[in-house]
């Protein structure tokens, strides 16, 4: 299958190997990257670009929030900004910063969880990674120039909304690429129940994108032509929003987090070094949250009823049965095992708990008579929702960054980044839930909302997002730290149980030098035992 | 380092095959919803009153009904180069994979006709208009998509790259074109038999 493998890392020994043609050179600096087909590198570069946005986005939440602090004037922002900030911050904090993080993860890792020489389709997976740096890179520009939903310049409402289809493909395809590498992939011998948590979660993730996403990017397209040249069923650049929001709201947004739950998992099970011997209900509790989290089809935009239905208030309470369902197997790994607190395993755990706490949270919006869809109280869910999808992207990257680098992070310093991170979260959520629940405040209105409470909302929002920049920066800083110093990491610094800690760290373009035999979910821990037996 | 035994190479579990799959069923999600989405708009505009479809417009049937038959046509001849390439015949490989690129065209222009007589205007219709280019615009994307699929599957074969364990593109091209073929079944009811 030579069209589908890239030459510029996995092969060039195959290349070197002709003494009848030059020998092949592979690209050394920037170029390297710019040109990698090698998915640990395009991991970094999805992970590592989502942090930048992350830095952008919790700005642009911290400038909305300080708007709060003065309710009757403007204290940054025009009036006219708010809105469209607004739906910058739902976007970004979605579509750029925890999304392709998570991904970026599951893109580095699931290849060498499942004993893959390689990502399946290397140049689509690139490709997907350049398009949607541009389309995220585009959107911005297109907000800048007074664009995005209730801008006020038609091209450049336009240009969101193309820039937003270009984010989505590239999205979708990073979906079909990790699902096939999982069911393709395999080391031999590895059953599909056998593949590690992320794998599984990755996978199923894959699926739910594929089908999703592309019903969002059938209405971008009919939006697009109606926005370019007619204007006259989408409401112009006011009436945009609602047609796409259906994919920056619950039930979807869930589907969103589902790699935190096979993040989580995994982390957990090295930690705990002991094997699990509870695997289907965990893989099902996954499975599960990607059924309940698939929600376009509940577009209200065009069946207004759509919220009334049993579908959306089955979606919205049931999600919260498989985070209780993988909550309860962390805290069984956890109890059973003889457990080492990682600075990853810290943060993976407040990410579960504020996932669990949205899932709750979110129950409440699925019964639209209480008022609060629309309300700030659905801000403070999606901030916590997606909060704790970043919370998890940062565990996976501390828990995985010796593989990819070949280099420890500091894991006292994780830890002391992990209380703030999750504060930080809650500091961002809480207090809009609180407004919203209380006073119904409109989710986009910052100036006039009647709320008592608004200004205290504004104050605690304000440091929540600063607060998250700070951890954002930190982290960064920690991963850059690393590189260029760290203190090098075995091959197996966590004592783990998975293929991907049996090869050498950093690992390797081909990833295994030779494709191991696979006979349980833990092959590792197998040979491990098999040693001491002997 | 823990060196665990080297395995036999694993068995080819159809990559390409998978790939192809996947990225279907997103081109079908995508159409499938835009449908949805049309079906729900004309409902509540009104059904098939004048309210929602363009007075004194003419649907061209034969060219939709032509297209539907190019795309049955399409998926046997994407079939007879699967049947082809099992056999070792990269001639006749190539000649089905041709005239599936061949048909392939002739849908683009089929439609452009359907656009030419129809004349439907985006901005003078409401909402009938972008949805309908919406729709049929992002199928003909697809059918472009599967027009390059048929190219490169036919190069491949005709320089005897698609022989052997890497005929799966061939297999790959040929699911494709069914689908194609499976979605417009629905788009040609929905938008030129329901309206």
């Amino acid at each position: 299958m030579t069209m589908t493998t890239s030459p510029t890392d996995a092969h060039a020994g195959d290349h070197a190997s002709a003494s009848s043609v030059r020998p092949y050179v592979a690209p050394t600096g920037a170029a390297a990257w710019i040109t990698t087909g090698d998915h640990k590198r395009i991991g970094r570069l999805f992970a590592g670009f989502a942090l930048l946005f992350g830095l952008a986005t919790a700005a642009v939440g911290a400038l909305l929030s300080l708007e709060r602090v003065d309710e009757s004037s403007k204290v940054v922002l025009q009036a006219d900004s708010i809105v469209q900030l607004f739906s910058l911050y739902r976007y970004a904090l979605i579509y750029l910063v925890s999304l392709p993080l998570l991904l970026g993860v599951a893109i580095a890792v699931v290849p060498l969880q499942v004993g893959a020489r390689g990502i399946s389709f290397p140049r689509a997976a690139a490709m997907s990674f350049w398009m949607w740096l541009v389309g995220g890179g585009l959107m911005i520009g297109a907000y800048a120039a007074n664009g995005g939903p209730g801008g006020g310049d038609t091209q450049a409402v336009s240009l969101f909304l193309v820039s937003l289809i270009m984010v989505l493909v590239a999205l979708v395809t990073v979906g079909v690429c990790l699902t096939t590498t999982v069911l393709t992939g395999r080391a031999a011998g590895m059953k599909l129940e056998q593949v590690p948590a992320l794998a599984w979660a990755a996978m199923v993730t894959g699926v739910g994108l594929v089908v999703s996403l592309p019903v969002v990017i059938g209405n971008l397209v009919m939006l697009t032509i109606d926005h370019r040249y007619g204007q006259t069923l989408f409401g112009g650049n006011a009436g945009v929003a609602k047609y796409i929001d259906v994919a920056v709201r619950q039930p979807q947004i869930y589907l969103y987090v589902v790699p935190v739950l096979g993040i989580v998992a995994d982390i957990v099970a090295t930690a705990s070094r002991v094997r699990q011997a509870v695997r289907g209900p965990l893989f099902a509790a996954i499975g599960l949250s990607v059924v309940l989290g698939i929600g376009v089809d509940m577009q209200a935009s065009v069946n207004p009823d759509v919220r009334n239905q049993f579908l959306f208030i089955f979606a919205s309470v049931a999600f919260v049965l498989p985070l209780v369902m993988v909550l309860g197997w962390v805290a069984l790994a956890l109890k059973n095992g003889k457990t080492r607190a990682t600075g990853a395993l810290v943060l993976a755990i407040f990410s579960l708990l504020l996932l669990v706490a949205a899932g709750l949270l979110g129950a409440l919006t699925g019964f639209e008579r209480l008022g609060l869809v629309g309300s700030t109280y659905e801000t403070g869910h999606l901030n916590l929702v997606i909060g704790a999808g970043i919370l998890a992207g940062l565990a996976g990257l501390a828990h995985w960054w010796p593989k990819l680098s070949g280099r420890l992070l500091a894991d006292a310093l994780v830890k002391l980044l992990a209380l703030p991170a999750a504060g930080a979260v809650v500091l961002i959520g809480v207090m809009e839930i609180v407004i919203g629940l209380a006073d119904k405040v409109p989710a986009d209105k910052v100036k006039d909302t009647g709320s008592s409470m608004a200004q205290a909302a504004g104050v605690v929002g304000f440091v929540g997002q600063v607060l998250l920049l700070v951890v954002l920066v930190a982290f960064a800083g920690l991963l850059v730290r690393a590189s260029r110093g760290g203190d090098a990491a075995g091959d197996d610094p966590w004592d783990g149980q998975t293929l991907e800690w049996a090869t050498p760290s950093p690992a390797p373009a081909d990833n295994f030098a030779s494709l191991p035999v696979v006979t349980s979910a833990e092959p590792l821990l197998d040979l491990k035992h098999a040693g001491k037996d002997a | 380092m823990l060196a665990l035994p080297a395995a036999p190479a694993p068995p080819r579990r159809r990559q390409l095959l998978v790939g192809t799959a996947l990225a279907a069923a997103a081109g079908a999600m995508a159409i499938g919803g835009q449908l949805a989405f049309y079906m729900q708009v004309r409902d509540n505009a009104g059904g098939s009153t004048t309210k929602w479809f363009p007075p004194k417009t003419v649907v061209n049937e034969v060219a939709a009904n032509t297209m539907l038959f190019t795309l049955f046509a399409a998926s046997l001849m994407v079939q007879w180069a699967v049947y082809a390439v099992h056999r070792g015949d990269r001639r006749h490989t190539g000649y089905a994979l041709g005239l599936v690129a061949v048909f392939g065209v002739s849908l683009i222009t089929a439609q452009a006709r359907i656009y030419n007589d129809m004349a439907v205007k985006v901005a003078g219709t409401k909402q009938y208009g972008p949805l309908f280019y919406g729709i049929t615009g992002l199928f003909l994307f697809l059918v472009v998509i599967g027009i390059g699929f048929a190219a490169v599957a036919a190069f491949r074969a005709l320089g005897g790259r698609a022989t052997g364990a890497d005929r799966e593109i061939v297999s790959a091209t040929a699911l494709w074109w069914h689908v194609l073929s499976g979605v417009f079944c629905f788009v040609w009811f929905v938008i030129y038999v329901v309206k």
